[in-house]
Formats: structure tokens, sequence, C-alpha cells
């Protein structure tokens, strides 16, 4: 199962992420860093899935205008 | 779901769509439905625009500072907080804006989605079935259609692929993957910056990238690198197979794009090859 996800991540970030890019003309989107996506793959292996996955959506979800960082 | 994305996505487009429509063939302009998609294209992204114009100038910005940011990196390695505390000075510093992040970008996805899936089956209007199937969608009377409407665009019918007329029209009609794949390499190829802010850039990052390379696997970065031919060849492919209204929609999409692109971050990428004419 967390080396599914980890696997989807990957995914994720050599194609959808670099096509998504494209589409939308925007190279450098992340206001945090690492990327979430470079987070969450950590933090899933390193926390393990449950943690990895909550610790992730908590970030993803700050990342929008009215939460400052 | 899905009646949350008709109600607030795929209807409202529609009636823009036949507002458009509508207008264009009061004017007696020809080829009504072709340009009322150019249209609807253009009112979407000016909606977007802000939203775009917003996430371009950051951007840009922040491609700037990457240097520094990873001197940092470097420095306070392992102190995450650090890290983040230190990064937010710089973009205080830079005047960047952190308050915008991913959210503006991901907002405009179901926007591109919905205009693609509405468009998908407009294009393909044949009966009177499908008159009266949108004439129930429509907000007013007056945006009612009253008969089918002409999906010719020059000639060529919206809601036929480039891959079936190969053999009516003959190998012209590749021109219209071709044109769009071309659009999109023109876009992705000014996204990158101009070479002299590269180079400036380079010496930096090049202590960055050893610590990314770790991370990435090859064949991951390959793609990064390459992606600037690989996609617009897909959407090149796309297009071939694609109903022809919606490369319509596809090739106005990019070349406000492009103009976007330009008038926020100049030619970028493209510079090189403008100066050498």
């Amino acid at each position: 199962m967390k080396k599914t996800i980890i696997l989807m991540i990957k995914f994720y970030q050599t194609f959808i992420s670099v096509i998504l890019k494209n589409i939308l003309g925007v190279n450098k989107m992340c206001r945090f860093s690492p990327t979430c996506s470079e987070y969450a793959k950590r933090t899933i292996s390193k926390e393990g899935l449950f943690n990895g996955v909550k610790k992730s959506t908590m970030r993803i979800l700050r990342c929008q205008p009215f939460i400052e960082f | 779901m899905g009646d949350f994305f008709n109600t607030f996505l795929n209807n409202p487009i529609i009636n823009i769509l036949l507002a458009l429509y509508h207008i264009f063939s009061f004017m007696h302009i020809p080829y009504s439905l072709g340009f009322a998609i150019i249209g609807l294209t253009i009112v979407i992204r000016f909606i977007l625009y802000p939203l775009t114009k917003s996430q371009l100038e950051a951007s840009a910005k922040m491609q700037k500072v990457v240097p520094h940011l990873s001197k940092i990196k470097e420095k306070y390695k392992g102190d995450n907080t650090r890290i983040q505390q230190e990064t937010m000075r710089i973009y205080k510093e830079q005047g960047i804006n952190p308050a915008a992040g991913c959210l503006p970008v991901l907002i405009q996805m179901p926007l591109i989605w919905s205009l693609y899936y509405v468009l998908q089956r407009v294009v393909g209007f044949k009966t009177n079935l499908d008159v009266s199937g949108i004439n129930k969608l429509a907000y007013f009377d007056f945006l009612k259609l009253h008969h089918v409407w002409n999906t010719t665009f020059f000639g060529l019918s919206l809601g036929a692929m480039p891959s079936k007329l190969m053999s009516s029209v003959g190998p012209l009609i590749l021109l219209v993957p071709i044109l769009t794949g071309v659009f999109q390499f023109l876009l992705s190829k000014m996204m990158i910056p101009a070479k002299t802010e590269v180079a400036i850039l380079e010496k930096d990052i090049e202590k960055k990238t050893e610590i990314d390379k770790k991370d990435a696997g090859d064949f991951a970065s390959a793609f990064q690198t390459q992606s600037m031919f690989i996609f617009p060849i897909m959407i090149g492919f796309f297009s071939f197979s694609f109903p022809i209204g919606l490369s319509l929609y596809w090739n106005t999409f990019t070349i406000f794009g492009i103009i976007q692109q330009y008038k926020v971050m100049g030619w970028g990428g493209l510079s090189e090859w403008i100066k050498k004419k």
C-alpha cells in the first residue's frame, strides 16, 4: 500500500505535474520547499501511511490565500 | 457531484456560448458557432486573467530568488523550520506575495475541463433532439435555438476529427494538429527564462541541482527538460484525433496564453530566436 502510494506520487511528479505546468503556463508554483508532493513522499516513507497522508493533506490545505504561512 | 458541476460550471458556460452565438448570428457573421467558441474561450481566459497574471508574476520573481533559496537550504540543512522562516523572509524582501499559494492555479482546472466537456458535446450537434436538449439548459427564452446550428467553420465541420477528414480533405488537414503543436511549443519555449538570466542563475543553481538529482531519477529529470518538446507533440496528436472545434478552443486558449506570457514576462526563451532575425 505504502509503496503504491509513493509510486503514484512519483508518477504525478514525473508526468502530471509537468503536463499541468505546461497547460497553465506556470514554471514554479510552490510556496513550500520541498514541494508538497516531495514532502508527501518523504513523510509517508518515514512516518507511515496514516501520518504521512494526514500531514501532507494539512500542508496542501495551508497553501491558499487565506492562510499565512 | 455531477449536478454541482452542471449547475455552476457547465450550464453557465453553455449559456455564454448561446449568447455569443446569437450575437454573432445577429450580426450576420458567417460561421457563428466557430467564432462563438473562440469568443467563449477568450471570455473564460479573461475571467481567469487576474489569477494567472498574479501567478505568472509570482513565478517570475520566485525564479529570481532560486539561488538565494538554495544557499539557505545548504546553510540550514536539516533545520526545516529555519529554512521555511528564511524563505519567507526572502519572499517578503523581494515583494513576492506568498498569500496566493497554489489554490488559484487549481481553481482553473475545473473551468478548463468544463469548457472542454461542453464543447465536446456541442460540436457534435446534428438533430432536433440535440437542440431541445440544449434549450432546456438555456436561462432565458431568447437564448434558445430555433434550429440546428451550422457546425461548419471555413468549410470544415467542427465536429469532425482531422483523422477522419484525411480522405476527403487530404493531407492539408494535417495543418490543424501541426499548428496546434507549434503554438503549444511557442508557449512552452517562452516559459523558459531567457538565456542571459539563466547564465547568472546557473552557477548558483549547480549546487542545488546536485541535491535535487539525488531525489529525482534520471528519467524524471529527462522528461522535465524534454517536456518542452514532448508536450506539443502530445497536444498535436490529440488534436489529430479530437473534433476540430476542440482544437479551435485549445488554440485560442494557447494564443491567449502566449500574449499573456509576453505581456507579463516578455519573450522568455523565445527571445534568442527573435533577436537573430
